[in-house]
Protein backbone atom coordinates (compact mmCIF):
# COMPACT_ATOMS: atom_id res chain seq x y z
CA UNK A 1 0.00 0.00 0.00
CA UNK A 2 1.31 3.42 -0.88
CA UNK A 3 1.90 5.98 1.85
CA UNK A 4 -0.91 8.13 0.51
CA UNK A 5 -3.39 5.28 0.83
CA UNK A 6 -2.27 4.55 4.40
CA UNK A 7 -2.74 8.19 5.39
CA UNK A 8 -6.16 8.20 3.71
CA UNK A 9 -7.24 5.10 5.67
CA UNK A 10 -6.02 6.67 8.92
CA UNK A 11 -7.93 9.88 8.27
CA UNK A 12 -11.02 7.97 7.20
CA UNK A 13 -10.99 5.69 10.25
CA UNK A 14 -12.66 8.16 12.68
CA UNK A 15 -15.48 8.75 10.21
CA UNK A 16 -15.99 5.02 9.64
CA UNK A 17 -16.10 4.49 13.42
CA UNK A 18 -18.64 7.31 13.76
CA UNK A 19 -20.72 5.84 10.93
CA UNK A 20 -20.74 2.21 12.02
CA UNK A 21 -20.49 2.24 15.83
CA UNK A 22 -24.14 3.08 16.61
CA UNK A 23 -25.34 0.01 14.73
CA UNK A 24 -22.53 -2.23 15.93
CA UNK A 25 -23.28 -1.30 19.56
CA UNK A 26 -26.97 -1.91 18.99
CA UNK A 27 -26.26 -5.37 17.63
CA UNK A 28 -24.05 -6.17 20.65
CA UNK A 29 -26.78 -5.05 23.02
CA UNK A 30 -29.44 -7.09 21.24
CA UNK A 31 -27.63 -10.30 22.17
CA UNK A 32 -27.03 -9.33 25.82
CA UNK A 33 -28.99 -10.25 28.91
CA UNK A 34 -31.15 -7.29 30.05
CA UNK A 35 -29.02 -6.76 33.18
CA UNK A 36 -25.85 -6.39 31.10
CA UNK A 37 -27.48 -4.06 28.61
CA UNK A 38 -27.56 -1.02 30.87
CA UNK A 39 -24.53 -1.71 33.03
CA UNK A 40 -22.25 1.18 33.97
CA UNK A 41 -19.46 0.78 32.86
CA UNK A 42 -20.53 -1.26 29.79
CA UNK A 43 -20.01 -5.03 29.80
CA UNK A 44 -17.89 -6.12 26.84
CA UNK A 45 -17.51 -9.83 27.56
CA UNK A 46 -20.73 -11.80 27.96
CA UNK A 47 -22.45 -15.00 26.92
CA UNK A 48 -24.62 -14.15 23.90
CA UNK A 49 -28.33 -14.69 24.35
CA UNK A 50 -31.10 -14.57 21.78
CA UNK A 51 -33.77 -14.08 24.40
CA UNK A 52 -34.55 -10.57 23.16
CA UNK A 53 -35.22 -11.86 19.63
CA UNK A 54 -37.50 -14.56 21.01
CA UNK A 55 -39.45 -11.96 23.03
CA UNK A 56 -39.68 -9.70 19.98
CA UNK A 57 -40.93 -12.24 17.46
CA UNK A 58 -42.86 -14.64 19.70
CA UNK A 59 -44.34 -12.55 22.55
CA UNK A 60 -44.58 -9.15 20.86
CA UNK A 61 -45.82 -10.56 17.55
CA UNK A 62 -43.41 -8.50 15.46
CA UNK A 63 -44.22 -10.79 12.54
CA UNK A 64 -47.45 -9.04 11.63
CA UNK A 65 -45.68 -5.67 11.36
CA UNK A 66 -43.15 -7.34 9.08
CA UNK A 67 -45.97 -8.71 6.91
CA UNK A 68 -47.50 -5.22 6.67
CA UNK A 69 -44.14 -3.65 5.79
CA UNK A 70 -43.34 -6.34 3.22
CA UNK A 71 -46.75 -6.21 1.51
CA UNK A 72 -46.81 -2.40 1.38
CA UNK A 73 -43.21 -2.16 0.11
CA UNK A 74 -43.68 -4.86 -2.55
CA UNK A 75 -46.95 -3.40 -3.86
CA UNK A 76 -45.47 0.11 -3.92
CA UNK A 77 -42.42 -1.06 -5.90
CA UNK A 78 -44.48 -3.00 -8.48
CA UNK A 79 -47.03 -0.23 -9.07
CA UNK A 80 -44.46 2.60 -9.04
CA UNK A 81 -42.23 0.89 -11.57
CA UNK A 82 -45.10 -0.09 -13.88
CA UNK A 83 -46.43 3.46 -14.03
CA UNK A 84 -43.02 5.12 -13.96
CA UNK A 85 -41.25 3.08 -16.65
CA UNK A 86 -43.68 3.82 -19.46
CA UNK A 87 -43.98 7.49 -18.45
CA UNK A 88 -40.19 7.82 -18.24
CA UNK A 89 -39.89 6.31 -21.69
CA UNK A 90 -42.52 8.65 -23.12
CA UNK A 91 -40.77 11.67 -21.58
CA UNK A 92 -37.38 10.59 -22.95
CA UNK A 93 -38.72 10.31 -26.52
CA UNK A 94 -41.47 12.92 -26.82
CA UNK A 95 -40.34 16.45 -27.63
CA UNK A 96 -43.63 18.32 -27.23
CA UNK A 97 -44.60 20.99 -24.67
CA UNK A 98 -46.77 18.51 -22.75
CA UNK A 99 -43.72 16.45 -21.83
CA UNK A 100 -41.83 19.43 -20.47
CA UNK A 101 -44.84 20.53 -18.43
CA UNK A 102 -45.24 17.09 -16.89
CA UNK A 103 -41.55 16.97 -15.93
CA UNK A 104 -41.77 20.39 -14.31
CA UNK A 105 -44.87 19.47 -12.31
CA UNK A 106 -43.21 16.25 -11.17
CA UNK A 107 -40.19 18.24 -9.97
CA UNK A 108 -42.41 20.64 -8.01
CA UNK A 109 -44.22 17.74 -6.35
CA UNK A 110 -40.88 16.30 -5.26
CA UNK A 111 -40.14 19.34 -3.15
CA UNK A 112 -43.40 19.23 -1.21
CA UNK A 113 -43.46 18.34 2.48
CA UNK A 114 -45.06 15.05 3.52
CA UNK A 115 -47.60 16.84 5.72
CA UNK A 116 -49.10 18.44 2.61
CA UNK A 117 -50.26 14.96 1.56
CA UNK A 118 -50.71 13.37 4.96
CA UNK A 119 -53.43 15.80 5.92
CA UNK A 120 -55.82 15.43 2.95
CA UNK A 121 -55.15 11.69 2.80
CA UNK A 122 -56.01 11.40 6.48
CA UNK A 123 -59.33 13.09 5.88
CA UNK A 124 -60.13 11.05 2.75
CA UNK A 125 -59.11 7.82 4.50
CA UNK A 126 -61.35 8.59 7.47
CA UNK A 127 -64.36 9.21 5.23
CA UNK A 128 -63.89 6.26 2.88
CA UNK A 129 -63.02 3.60 5.43
CA UNK A 130 -59.50 3.29 4.01
CA UNK A 131 -58.03 4.47 7.31
CA UNK A 132 -55.67 1.91 8.86
CA UNK A 133 -55.42 -0.22 5.69
CA UNK A 134 -52.39 -1.18 3.65
CA UNK A 135 -54.21 0.07 0.54
CA UNK A 136 -54.10 3.70 1.61
CA UNK A 137 -50.39 3.40 2.46
CA UNK A 138 -49.62 1.96 -0.98
CA UNK A 139 -51.65 4.72 -2.68
CA UNK A 140 -49.90 7.53 -0.87
CA UNK A 141 -46.43 5.99 -1.23
CA UNK A 142 -46.90 5.45 -4.97
CA UNK A 143 -47.94 9.09 -5.23
CA UNK A 144 -44.99 10.45 -3.25
CA UNK A 145 -42.60 8.30 -5.21
CA UNK A 146 -43.93 8.81 -8.74
CA UNK A 147 -42.11 12.09 -9.59
CA UNK A 148 -38.77 10.64 -8.58
CA UNK A 149 -39.35 7.35 -10.45
CA UNK A 150 -40.39 9.17 -13.62
CA UNK A 151 -37.31 11.41 -13.57
CA UNK A 152 -35.01 8.50 -12.93
CA UNK A 153 -36.46 6.33 -15.71
CA UNK A 154 -36.33 9.24 -18.13
CA UNK A 155 -32.61 9.56 -17.45
CA UNK A 156 -32.01 5.86 -18.07
CA UNK A 157 -34.02 5.82 -21.31
CA UNK A 158 -32.17 8.90 -22.58
CA UNK A 159 -28.98 6.81 -22.47
CA UNK A 160 -30.47 4.34 -24.98
CA UNK A 161 -30.10 5.67 -28.54
CA UNK A 162 -33.36 6.37 -30.35
CA UNK A 163 -32.08 4.51 -33.45
CA UNK A 164 -32.77 1.26 -31.63
CA UNK A 165 -36.49 2.14 -31.32
CA UNK A 166 -36.58 3.05 -34.97
CA UNK A 167 -34.87 -0.18 -36.05
CA UNK A 168 -37.36 -2.21 -34.02
CA UNK A 169 -40.29 -0.36 -35.58
CA UNK A 170 -38.89 -0.77 -39.11
CA UNK A 171 -38.78 -4.50 -38.34
CA UNK A 172 -42.51 -4.41 -37.68
CA UNK A 173 -42.85 -3.63 -33.98
CA UNK A 174 -45.46 -1.13 -32.86
CA UNK A 175 -44.27 1.67 -30.56
CA UNK A 176 -45.53 -0.30 -27.57
CA UNK A 177 -43.89 -3.50 -28.84
CA UNK A 178 -40.56 -1.71 -29.36
CA UNK A 179 -40.75 -0.37 -25.82
CA UNK A 180 -41.74 -3.63 -24.20
CA UNK A 181 -39.64 -6.13 -26.16
CA UNK A 182 -36.52 -4.14 -27.07
CA UNK A 183 -36.03 -1.00 -24.99
CA UNK A 184 -37.29 -2.13 -21.59
CA UNK A 185 -34.93 -5.14 -21.40
CA UNK A 186 -32.03 -2.81 -22.25
CA UNK A 187 -33.04 -0.54 -19.35
CA UNK A 188 -33.14 -3.39 -16.83
CA UNK A 189 -30.19 -2.07 -14.75
CA UNK A 190 -32.01 1.26 -14.52
CA UNK A 191 -35.19 -0.49 -13.44
CA UNK A 192 -33.27 -2.29 -10.67
CA UNK A 193 -31.88 1.06 -9.49
CA UNK A 194 -35.30 2.70 -9.49
CA UNK A 195 -36.73 -0.35 -7.71
CA UNK A 196 -34.08 -0.14 -4.97
CA UNK A 197 -34.80 3.51 -4.25
CA UNK A 198 -38.54 2.88 -4.22
CA UNK A 199 -38.07 -0.03 -1.85
CA UNK A 200 -35.96 2.12 0.47
CA UNK A 201 -38.57 4.88 0.50
CA UNK A 202 -41.52 2.57 1.08
CA UNK A 203 -39.84 0.39 3.70
CA UNK A 204 -38.36 3.31 5.67
CA UNK A 205 -41.36 5.66 5.56
CA UNK A 206 -42.54 6.84 8.96
CA UNK A 207 -44.84 9.88 8.88
CA UNK A 208 -47.43 8.36 6.55
CA UNK A 209 -48.03 5.15 8.54
CA UNK A 210 -47.99 7.17 11.78
CA UNK A 211 -50.80 9.35 10.47
CA UNK A 212 -52.73 6.85 8.36
CA UNK A 213 -52.68 3.68 10.47
CA UNK A 214 -53.69 2.75 14.00
CA UNK A 215 -53.29 -0.96 14.69
CA UNK A 216 -54.10 -3.25 11.77
CA UNK A 217 -51.80 -1.81 9.07
CA UNK A 218 -48.97 -0.65 11.33
CA UNK A 219 -45.53 -1.02 9.72
CA UNK A 220 -42.15 -1.83 11.30
CA UNK A 221 -40.84 1.75 11.82
CA UNK A 222 -44.01 2.76 13.68
CA UNK A 223 -43.85 -0.39 15.80
CA UNK A 224 -40.27 0.25 16.88
CA UNK A 225 -40.96 3.91 17.67
CA UNK A 226 -43.76 2.80 19.99
CA UNK A 227 -41.28 0.63 21.91
CA UNK A 228 -39.30 3.73 22.71
CA UNK A 229 -36.37 3.90 25.08
CA UNK A 230 -38.17 5.01 28.22
CA UNK A 231 -38.19 1.66 29.95
CA UNK A 232 -34.56 0.60 30.14
CA UNK A 233 -35.35 -2.97 31.16
CA UNK A 234 -36.85 -3.35 27.73
CA UNK A 235 -33.87 -2.04 25.83
CA UNK A 236 -32.52 -5.41 24.62
CA UNK A 237 -35.85 -6.02 22.88
CA UNK A 238 -35.82 -2.57 21.28
CA UNK A 239 -32.26 -3.26 20.13
CA UNK A 240 -33.30 -6.63 18.69
CA UNK A 241 -36.15 -4.84 16.89
CA UNK A 242 -33.77 -2.21 15.52
CA UNK A 243 -31.43 -4.88 14.18
CA UNK A 244 -34.32 -6.92 12.73
CA UNK A 245 -35.66 -3.90 10.83
CA UNK A 246 -32.32 -2.64 9.58
CA UNK A 247 -30.75 -5.95 8.48
CA UNK A 248 -33.02 -6.86 5.54
CA UNK A 249 -32.82 -3.44 3.90
CA UNK A 250 -29.05 -3.20 4.45
CA UNK A 251 -28.60 -6.68 2.95
CA UNK A 252 -30.65 -5.85 -0.15
CA UNK A 253 -28.92 -2.54 -0.81
CA UNK A 254 -25.39 -3.84 -0.21
CA UNK A 255 -26.05 -6.82 -2.51
CA UNK A 256 -27.03 -4.37 -5.23
CA UNK A 257 -24.51 -1.68 -4.23
CA UNK A 258 -23.43 -1.02 -7.81
CA UNK A 259 -26.95 -0.15 -8.93
CA UNK A 260 -27.60 1.88 -5.80
CA UNK A 261 -24.56 4.15 -6.13
CA UNK A 262 -25.45 4.70 -9.77
CA UNK A 263 -28.88 5.95 -8.75
CA UNK A 264 -27.48 8.44 -6.22
CA UNK A 265 -26.03 10.51 -9.03
CA UNK A 266 -28.71 9.84 -11.63
CA UNK A 267 -30.64 12.98 -10.73
CA UNK A 268 -27.55 15.15 -10.65
CA UNK A 269 -25.83 14.56 -13.95
CA UNK A 270 -28.89 14.49 -16.16
CA UNK A 271 -31.24 17.34 -15.35
CA UNK B 1 -42.90 10.02 -30.83
CA UNK B 2 -46.43 11.02 -31.72
CA UNK B 3 -48.63 12.93 -29.30
CA UNK B 4 -51.13 10.08 -29.11
CA UNK B 5 -48.43 7.57 -28.15
CA UNK B 6 -47.13 9.99 -25.53
CA UNK B 7 -50.59 10.28 -24.00
CA UNK B 8 -51.03 6.52 -23.84
CA UNK B 9 -47.61 5.87 -22.28
CA UNK B 10 -47.44 8.80 -19.88
CA UNK B 11 -51.18 8.91 -19.20
CA UNK B 12 -51.40 6.42 -16.32
CA UNK B 13 -48.53 8.06 -14.43
CA UNK B 14 -49.88 11.55 -15.08
CA UNK B 15 -53.34 10.46 -13.97
CA UNK B 16 -51.90 8.97 -10.78
CA UNK B 17 -50.07 12.22 -10.02
CA UNK B 18 -53.14 14.36 -10.70
CA UNK B 19 -55.44 12.11 -8.71
CA UNK B 20 -53.13 11.34 -5.80
CA UNK B 21 -51.11 14.56 -5.58
CA UNK B 22 -52.77 17.49 -7.30
CA UNK B 23 -56.26 16.73 -5.97
CA UNK B 24 -55.08 16.31 -2.35
CA UNK B 25 -53.06 19.56 -2.66
CA UNK B 26 -56.15 21.46 -3.78
CA UNK B 27 -58.09 19.82 -0.98
CA UNK B 28 -55.40 20.94 1.48
CA UNK B 29 -55.72 24.50 0.25
CA UNK B 30 -59.49 24.24 0.65
CA UNK B 31 -59.31 22.83 4.18
CA UNK B 32 -56.99 25.67 5.21
CA UNK B 33 -59.87 28.14 4.82
CA UNK B 34 -62.10 26.25 7.24
CA UNK B 35 -62.23 25.79 10.96
CA UNK B 36 -62.15 22.04 10.75
CA UNK B 37 -62.13 19.42 13.46
CA UNK B 38 -62.65 15.77 12.67
CA UNK B 39 -66.25 14.76 13.38
CA UNK B 40 -67.26 18.38 13.95
CA UNK B 41 -68.91 20.76 11.51
CA UNK B 42 -66.57 22.67 9.22
CA UNK B 43 -67.17 26.39 9.08
CA UNK B 44 -65.65 28.86 6.64
CA UNK B 45 -63.22 31.21 8.35
CA UNK B 46 -61.41 32.68 5.35
CA UNK B 47 -57.82 33.60 6.12
CA UNK B 48 -58.22 33.31 9.90
CA UNK B 49 -56.10 30.13 10.14
CA UNK B 50 -53.26 31.91 8.34
CA UNK B 51 -53.59 35.01 10.49
CA UNK B 52 -53.62 32.93 13.69
CA UNK B 53 -50.57 30.94 12.59
CA UNK B 54 -48.58 33.97 11.47
CA UNK B 55 -49.45 35.69 14.73
CA UNK B 56 -48.45 32.81 16.98
CA UNK B 57 -45.13 32.72 18.81
CA UNK B 58 -44.70 28.97 18.48
CA UNK B 59 -44.89 29.18 14.67
CA UNK B 60 -42.06 31.71 14.53
CA UNK B 61 -39.98 29.83 17.06
CA UNK B 62 -40.39 26.65 14.96
CA UNK B 63 -39.40 28.57 11.81
CA UNK B 64 -36.39 30.06 13.61
CA UNK B 65 -35.21 26.72 14.95
CA UNK B 66 -35.72 24.94 11.62
CA UNK B 67 -33.69 27.64 9.83
CA UNK B 68 -30.87 27.31 12.37
CA UNK B 69 -31.04 23.54 11.92
CA UNK B 70 -30.75 23.88 8.13
CA UNK B 71 -28.03 26.54 8.34
CA UNK B 72 -25.82 24.38 10.57
CA UNK B 73 -26.42 20.89 9.17
CA UNK B 74 -26.27 21.61 5.44
CA UNK B 75 -22.74 23.15 5.39
CA UNK B 76 -21.53 20.37 7.72
CA UNK B 77 -22.96 17.68 5.44
CA UNK B 78 -21.33 19.29 2.39
CA UNK B 79 -17.91 19.79 4.01
CA UNK B 80 -17.72 16.38 5.67
CA UNK B 81 -19.14 14.69 2.58
CA UNK B 82 -16.47 16.31 0.43
CA UNK B 83 -13.75 15.28 2.88
CA UNK B 84 -14.91 11.67 2.99
CA UNK B 85 -15.22 11.58 -0.83
CA UNK B 86 -11.65 12.87 -1.31
CA UNK B 87 -10.34 10.25 1.13
CA UNK B 88 -12.31 7.42 -0.55
CA UNK B 89 -10.81 8.52 -3.85
CA UNK B 90 -7.28 8.02 -2.47
CA UNK B 91 -7.96 4.40 -1.51
CA UNK B 92 -6.86 1.60 -3.81
CA UNK B 93 -7.50 -1.73 -2.04
CA UNK B 94 -10.62 -2.21 0.07
CA UNK B 95 -12.52 0.60 -1.61
CA UNK B 96 -15.74 -1.38 -1.92
CA UNK B 97 -15.75 -2.17 1.78
CA UNK B 98 -15.10 1.47 2.71
CA UNK B 99 -17.90 2.66 0.41
CA UNK B 100 -20.30 0.12 1.94
CA UNK B 101 -19.43 1.30 5.47
CA UNK B 102 -19.86 4.95 4.52
CA UNK B 103 -23.21 4.12 2.92
CA UNK B 104 -24.60 2.32 5.98
CA UNK B 105 -26.18 5.21 7.97
CA UNK B 106 -27.96 6.40 4.83
CA UNK B 107 -29.72 3.06 4.24
CA UNK B 108 -30.72 2.30 7.81
CA UNK B 109 -34.38 3.04 8.48
CA UNK B 110 -34.38 6.62 9.88
CA UNK B 111 -36.57 5.68 12.82
CA UNK B 112 -34.14 2.92 13.80
CA UNK B 113 -31.25 5.41 13.56
CA UNK B 114 -33.04 7.89 15.80
CA UNK B 115 -34.07 5.24 18.35
CA UNK B 116 -30.43 4.10 18.49
CA UNK B 117 -29.15 7.66 18.87
CA UNK B 118 -31.47 8.50 21.72
CA UNK B 119 -30.33 5.32 23.45
CA UNK B 120 -26.60 6.00 22.93
CA UNK B 121 -27.05 9.39 24.58
CA UNK B 122 -29.42 8.27 27.33
CA UNK B 123 -28.16 9.57 30.67
CA UNK B 124 -26.48 7.84 32.56
CA UNK B 125 -26.03 4.44 30.93
CA UNK B 126 -25.92 5.21 27.18
CA UNK B 127 -22.61 4.22 25.58
CA UNK B 128 -21.77 7.68 24.31
CA UNK B 129 -22.82 9.39 27.53
CA UNK B 130 -20.50 7.07 29.43
CA UNK B 131 -17.74 7.80 26.91
CA UNK B 132 -18.22 11.54 27.36
CA UNK B 133 -18.24 11.09 31.14
CA UNK B 134 -14.79 9.45 30.88
CA UNK B 135 -13.62 12.65 29.20
CA UNK B 136 -15.16 14.62 32.05
CA UNK B 137 -18.10 15.92 30.02
CA UNK B 138 -21.58 15.64 31.46
CA UNK B 139 -24.25 15.49 28.78
CA UNK B 140 -27.90 15.04 29.62
CA UNK B 141 -29.53 16.09 26.38
CA UNK B 142 -33.13 15.67 27.49
CA UNK B 143 -32.94 18.42 30.10
CA UNK B 144 -31.49 21.19 27.96
CA UNK B 145 -32.81 22.88 24.83
CA UNK B 146 -29.42 23.23 23.16
CA UNK B 147 -28.42 19.71 24.21
CA UNK B 148 -31.46 18.31 22.43
CA UNK B 149 -30.85 20.54 19.43
CA UNK B 150 -27.21 19.47 19.22
CA UNK B 151 -28.19 15.80 19.36
CA UNK B 152 -30.75 16.22 16.55
CA UNK B 153 -28.15 17.96 14.40
CA UNK B 154 -25.52 15.32 15.14
CA UNK B 155 -27.97 12.61 14.12
CA UNK B 156 -28.80 14.44 10.90
CA UNK B 157 -25.13 14.83 9.98
CA UNK B 158 -24.62 11.12 10.66
CA UNK B 159 -27.60 10.10 8.57
CA UNK B 160 -27.31 12.47 5.61
CA UNK B 161 -23.56 12.97 5.03
CA UNK B 162 -23.20 9.57 3.25
CA UNK B 163 -25.43 10.83 0.43
CA UNK B 164 -23.20 13.88 -0.10
CA UNK B 165 -20.02 11.78 0.20
CA UNK B 166 -21.09 9.20 -2.38
CA UNK B 167 -22.38 11.75 -4.89
CA UNK B 168 -19.09 13.67 -4.67
CA UNK B 169 -17.13 10.42 -4.82
CA UNK B 170 -18.92 9.48 -8.04
CA UNK B 171 -18.15 12.96 -9.38
CA UNK B 172 -14.44 12.57 -8.59
CA UNK B 173 -14.33 9.46 -10.79
CA UNK B 174 -14.82 11.71 -13.81
CA UNK B 175 -12.40 14.45 -12.66
CA UNK B 176 -10.45 15.89 -15.62
CA UNK B 177 -7.07 14.13 -15.38
CA UNK B 178 -5.48 16.19 -18.17
CA UNK B 179 -6.29 19.49 -16.46
CA UNK B 180 -5.01 18.06 -13.18
CA UNK B 181 -1.69 17.25 -14.86
CA UNK B 182 -1.56 20.59 -16.62
CA UNK B 183 -2.06 22.36 -13.29
CA UNK B 184 0.68 20.23 -11.71
CA UNK B 185 3.10 21.14 -14.54
CA UNK B 186 2.21 24.82 -14.02
CA UNK B 187 3.41 24.38 -10.45
CA UNK B 188 0.08 24.07 -8.61
CA UNK B 189 0.34 22.16 -5.32
CA UNK B 190 -2.35 19.77 -4.02
CA UNK B 191 -4.33 22.69 -2.58
CA UNK B 192 -4.09 24.70 -5.78
CA UNK B 193 -5.25 21.73 -7.84
CA UNK B 194 -8.14 21.18 -5.45
CA UNK B 195 -9.31 24.79 -5.60
CA UNK B 196 -8.77 25.41 -9.32
CA UNK B 197 -9.60 22.03 -10.87
CA UNK B 198 -11.49 19.70 -8.50
CA UNK B 199 -13.88 22.22 -6.94
CA UNK B 200 -15.03 23.77 -10.24
CA UNK B 201 -15.51 20.26 -11.60
CA UNK B 202 -17.71 19.32 -8.62
CA UNK B 203 -19.65 22.61 -8.60
CA UNK B 204 -22.86 21.28 -10.20
CA UNK B 205 -22.87 18.34 -7.79
CA UNK B 206 -22.30 20.63 -4.80
CA UNK B 207 -25.26 22.69 -5.91
CA UNK B 208 -27.41 19.58 -6.40
CA UNK B 209 -26.56 18.08 -2.99
CA UNK B 210 -27.04 21.44 -1.25
CA UNK B 211 -30.47 21.77 -2.82
CA UNK B 212 -31.56 18.28 -1.76
CA UNK B 213 -30.14 18.82 1.75
CA UNK B 214 -31.94 22.14 2.23
CA UNK B 215 -35.18 20.54 1.03
CA UNK B 216 -34.83 17.44 3.24
CA UNK B 217 -33.60 19.15 6.39
CA UNK B 218 -36.32 21.79 6.22
CA UNK B 219 -38.78 18.86 6.24
CA UNK B 220 -37.17 16.94 9.13
CA UNK B 221 -39.73 15.07 11.18
CA UNK B 222 -38.77 11.48 12.13
CA UNK B 223 -35.89 12.29 14.47
CA UNK B 224 -37.81 15.01 16.30
CA UNK B 225 -40.80 12.74 16.76
CA UNK B 226 -38.74 9.87 18.18
CA UNK B 227 -35.93 11.62 20.08
CA UNK B 228 -37.40 14.73 21.66
CA UNK B 229 -41.14 15.00 20.85
CA UNK B 230 -40.32 18.62 20.11
CA UNK B 231 -39.11 19.14 23.69
CA UNK B 232 -37.96 20.20 26.16
CA UNK B 233 -40.99 22.49 26.01
CA UNK B 234 -41.20 23.19 22.31
CA UNK B 235 -37.50 23.97 21.83
CA UNK B 236 -36.94 21.37 19.11
CA UNK B 237 -40.29 21.48 17.30
CA UNK B 238 -39.45 21.83 13.60
CA UNK B 239 -42.00 23.28 11.18
CA UNK B 240 -43.02 19.77 10.08
CA UNK B 241 -43.33 18.56 13.65
CA UNK B 242 -45.44 21.57 14.59
CA UNK B 243 -47.71 20.92 11.61
CA UNK B 244 -48.09 17.32 12.71
CA UNK B 245 -48.89 18.31 16.31
CA UNK B 246 -51.49 20.86 15.30
CA UNK B 247 -53.18 18.75 12.64
CA UNK B 248 -53.13 15.32 14.27
CA UNK B 249 -52.37 15.60 17.98
CA UNK B 250 -54.64 18.62 18.46
CA UNK B 251 -56.93 17.51 15.59
CA UNK B 252 -57.15 21.07 14.26
CA UNK B 253 -57.09 20.10 10.59
CA UNK B 254 -57.85 23.59 9.25
CA UNK B 255 -55.04 25.24 11.17
CA UNK B 256 -52.72 22.33 10.28
CA UNK B 257 -53.56 22.72 6.59
CA UNK B 258 -52.68 26.42 6.75
CA UNK B 259 -49.37 25.47 8.37
CA UNK B 260 -48.67 22.88 5.67
CA UNK B 261 -49.36 25.48 2.97
CA UNK B 262 -47.00 27.93 4.69
CA UNK B 263 -44.35 25.16 4.82
CA UNK B 264 -44.65 24.87 1.04
CA UNK B 265 -44.13 28.62 0.72
CA UNK B 266 -41.07 28.25 2.96
CA UNK B 267 -39.59 25.57 0.71
CA UNK B 268 -40.20 27.72 -2.35
CA UNK B 269 -38.39 30.68 -0.73
CA UNK B 270 -35.47 28.50 0.39
CA UNK B 271 -35.07 26.92 -3.05
CA UNK B 272 -35.38 30.21 -4.98
CA UNK B 273 -31.63 30.98 -4.95
CA UNK B 274 -30.84 27.46 -6.21
CA UNK B 275 -33.39 27.62 -8.99
CA UNK B 276 -32.04 31.03 -10.01
CA UNK B 277 -28.47 29.83 -10.22
CA UNK B 278 -29.52 26.69 -12.14
CA UNK B 279 -31.46 28.92 -14.53
CA UNK B 280 -28.47 31.21 -15.06
CA UNK B 281 -26.10 28.31 -15.64
CA UNK B 282 -28.39 26.76 -18.23
CA UNK B 283 -28.69 30.03 -20.14
CA UNK B 284 -24.99 30.72 -20.48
Amino acid sequence: MSRRAVVAWLLLAPWLAFAISPLALTFLTSVKQPVDAFAVPPVWVFAPSFEAYATLWLDEGFGRFLVNSAVVAAATVVISLTLGASAGYALARYKGVGGFTLLLIALLFRALPRTAFALPFYWIAQRTGLYDTRTVLVLVLVAINQPFTVWMFRGFFLEIPEEIDEAAMVDGCTRWGAFRRVILPLALPGAITAGLFTLLLAYNEFLMPVVLTATRATTLPVAISAFGTEDIRYWTVTAAGSVSIALPIIAVVLLCQRYFVRGLTAGAVKG
Amino acid sequence: MKGREFLLLAGPSAAAMVLLMLAPMLMLLGISFYSFHLGGVASWVGLENYADTLGSARFWSAVGWTLIYVAITVPLELALGLGVALLLDELRGGRGLAVASVLLPFIVTPVVGTVVYSWLFKDPWGFYVQGLALLGIEFDYASSAWGSRALLMLYRVWAATPFAALVFFAGLQSAPVDRMEAAAIDGAGPWGRFVHVTLPHLRPLLLFVAMIAVMDNWREFDSVFVMTHGGPGSATATVMYLTYSVAFAEQALGRGAALACLTVVGIALLLAPFVRSLWRENRT
